[in-house]
């Protein structure tokens, strides 16, 4: 089992059907919200308690602390975006391209785990 | 066959097997070789190519040579010298692994040169081979890669880590037909209602996208399934379906994603599970 170390996601580079697997990191989340007053987009992951995002509540737009969100709350904004250290094993498959042959994007590599 | 006055002046045994053989024999000068070409999805598969070759001494000699394929699903070929004389018959089979109809197929050809510039002069048959279904001169097909039946495969993605969608891209070089596709979603303890999308890209651009049958609430386990024409709606108490087409058919880099509105950094969806129709692309 192999670890992207990118994205942290795990996998099999080979299948129990004998196939080998081409890992290829899914997009990132980010998220729009208001910090200090300034519109900003952030990652997931560095989303803070104080920031404050739209939620569509009952129907309706509403701008709320993220402390303060509840059950039913959709958020607005959401964005993917590919990262920018992307790994993608899928081979390159154009004789005329110099990278023939080669996984289309290293990313930082994988560590097995 | 050759001219009748070429013809004449062969040896009465080449004479009596060419006649024997009728119009399938293809004479080769000297300068004509063998190429065998290879795509590939499954490792440990050795392709072997064996048949005969009516020399102009009307003796017939046997040949054999076995390719190791790629399992990358690129094109490997090997080029090999015959001789002068008539190809009477070859087949070409799986010599070593047990691959299933859609993972392994293979190209015969007549070329000029040995080495990376050959020159093609006539393509003799083409089609998927198995262990005990070989490809067999004369009377085979050309067939193409991505026509009859794939093959059926099972396919455990990747188990992406808390807080990140899904997103299965299928492999370079091959063509997926999506027969089924489930993954498990976990939402952790924030209050907010998740909405998993499901949708497919050319690796760029979406062309299809189905939003959530229902939301999925704070500390829900879910099961998440989608099938080409199944309904779009919430099966049972923990599990949700979206529908898909019929028959899509998704090239190498194109995108199977989920993408999950209100994602928390906590939320974690299992590896995904596919069932797939697979062809070799054959392509370049």
């Amino acid at each position: 089992m192999l670890e992207c170390n990118t994205c942290k996601g795990r996998y099999a580079p080979l299948l129990p059907d004998g196939t080998r697997y081409f890992h290829a990191c899914p997009p990132l989340t980010r998220v729009a919200v208001t910090r200090a007053d300034e519109p900003i987009v952030v990652d997931l992951s560095a989303v803070l308690p104080t920031d404050r995002v739209t939620v569509l509540r009952a129907g309706v737009l509403v701008t709320v602390p993220v402390v303060a969100l509840q059950a039913g709350d959709e958020r607005q904004g959401d964005i993917q975006v590919e990262r920018p250290d992307k790994r993608d094993e899928n081979i390159v498959n154009r004789p005329d391209d110099r990278r023939h042959g080669q996984p289309k994007l290293e990313g930082t590599g994988t560590r097995e785990i | 066959m050759p001219a009748d006055a070429t013809f004449h002046e062969l040896p009465l045994e080449t004479r009596l097997a060419l006649r024997l053989r009728g119009d399938r024999a293809v004479f080769l000068t000297g300068d004509d070789n063998l190429q065998l070409s290879s795509w590939n999805s499954l490792t440990g598969v050795g392709v072997t190519i064996a048949g005969r070759v009516l020399g102009l001494d009307g003796h017939s000699r046997p040949f054999v040579h076995t390719a190791t394929p790629n399992t990358d699903r690129t094109i490997a070929s090997i080029v090999r010298k015959l001789g002068e004389g008539w190809l009477t018959e070859f087949t070409v089979f799986v010599s070593a692994a047990a691959p299933i109809l859609g993972q392994t197929f293979v190209r015969v050809q007549i070329v000029r040169g040995l080495e990376a510039a050959t020159q093609v002069l006539a393509t003799l048959g083409a089609g998927y081979i198995t262990a005990v279904q070989p490809l067999a001169w004369p009377g085979c097909a050309v067939a193409r890669s991505i026509e009859g039946p794939g093959a059926l495969r099972s396919i455990t993605g990747t188990n992406p880590a808390a807080g990140v969608d899904i997103a299965e891209t299928v492999p370079t070089g091959a063509v997926w037909r999506l027969l089924s596709f489930f993954a498990r979603f976990v939402a952790d303890a924030t209050v907010m209602s998740r909405q998993p999308v499901l949708s497919f890209d050319d690796g760029t651009s979406d062309y299809f996208r189905t939003d959530t049958p229902q939301n999925q609430t704070a500390s829900q386990t879910n099961d998440w399934v989608a099938a080409p024409g199944m309904e779009r709606l919430t099966l049972f108490v923990n599990s949700r379906s979206w529908g898909t087409p019929t028959d899509v058919r998704f090239r190498g880099g194109h995108r199977i994603l989920i993408t999950t509105g209100s994602i928390q950094a906590g939320d974690n969806w299992g590896a995904p599970q596919l069932w797939v129709e697979e062809w070799l692309e054959g392509a370049a």
